[in-house]
């Protein structure tokens, strides 16, 4: 699977050249040259426009049918996660860590707290599909929520990935808590640590 | 049939991959704003879609507006891949570095990274992300 993300771009970039390409030779070519039909083709037949309908309204309804059951089993994804009060910088949770405790829930949400050090191990896998976290403070008078979007936004560069390391590959996520110029400052730091 | 179907087929197929390489790119990292090259890309790639049908019924109308849609794309694809060549050569120079431009598929990283870039220049983001070395 992560072979195919990796040869998406060349992909990408392969077909836009030979459709540029093709596109360009159609638009300014002189009259047909019959002997060069198969490569500029007129109008498609009849059958060939309804044959192409068809499989078009398939997709679309696979497609609706697949957006569905994504939507209705990503309901019970979403994640909680609970920062210590005052905490800015990287936050980093890995997953599949052997002998690391299990997400908690509650409710219908997985449960993060995130100790004082940013980083949480636990055993559980990684949730995927579409849901909307929720992030916290939390201190001994309670919790507090915090923006995730807006002017006031507290979380950023939130990503997800995996690493090889020497037990395996291990997947993590990763997110900034702090303001704008916090987020900013530190991809400057980093940028300069190399 | 198949013959009939070229222009559609290829218009069709770049569109789709053009489309979600650079969806990908532009959700890689939460809380960046979408980029207006990404916007611009991803219109050209609903363009080239619609190229594809039209081509169907009109192969020349249809060729004009792929051509139109690739340029659009182009607006997205070409900063990046400059971006992302510069910053190898970059890279390369300062560490004497002789290894190929792009190894073992680090395109993937180098767009998202160029994207992350231009983000950078406008103080969005950090390219702090994906893994990267």
């Amino acid at each position: 699977m992560p072979q195919i993300p990796m040869i998406l771009p060349y992909l990408a970039i392969a077909l836009l050249l030979f459709a540029t390409v093709y596109s360009a030779v159609v638009s300014f070519r002189q009259p047909v040259n019959h002997k060069q039909r198969w490569i500029f083709p007129d109008a498609a037949s009849r059958p060939t426009r309804i044959f192409v309908g068809a499989l078009t309204v398939v997709l679309l309804i696979g497609f609706a049918w697949w957006l569905r059951i994504s939507t209705q089993s990503s309901a019970h994804r979403s994640s909680r996660f609970l920062i210590p009060e005052g905490y800015t910088g990287w936050v980093r949770i890995e997953f599949e860590v052997q002998g690391a405790p299990p997400l908690p829930m509650e409710g219908a949400q997985y449960v993060l707290k995130i100790p004082s050090g940013g980083v949480l191990r636990t055993s559980s896998t990684e949730q995927y599909g579409w849901a909307k976290d929720h992030y916290y403070y939390y201190s001994a008078e309670g919790v507090r929520a915090l923006a995730d979007s807006g002017p006031a936004e507290l979380i950023w560069g939130k990503i997800n990935g995996e690493e090889s390391a020497t037990s395996g590959n291990r997947k993590y996520e990763e997110f900034f808590v702090g303001t704008t110029q916090q987020f900013r400052d530190q991809g400057e730091k980093e940028n300069k640590g190399g | 049939m198949i013959v009939d179907m070229l222009p559609f087929c290829l218009y069709f197929v770049a569109g789709i991959v053009t489309g979600f390489n650079v969806y990908t790119l532009a959700l890689a990292m939460y809380g960046a704003r979408l980029n207006p090259l990404e916007l611009v890309s991803l219109m050209g790639s609903l363009c080239l879609l619609i190229a594809a049908y039209v081509s169907l019924s009109k192969p020349s109308a249809a060729a004009k507006i792929a051509l139109l849609a690739s340029l659009m794309i182009w607006c997205f694809y070409g900063p990046a891949i400059a971006k992302s060549v510069r910053t190898k050569l970059a890279k390369q120079s300062s560490v004497f570095s002789d290894r190929d431009l792009f190894p073992s598929g680090d395109l993937q990283k180098l767009l998202s990274l160029a994207t992350l870039s231009i983000e950078d220049e406008r103080g969005v983001t950090s390219p702090r992300s994906l893994g990267a070395d």
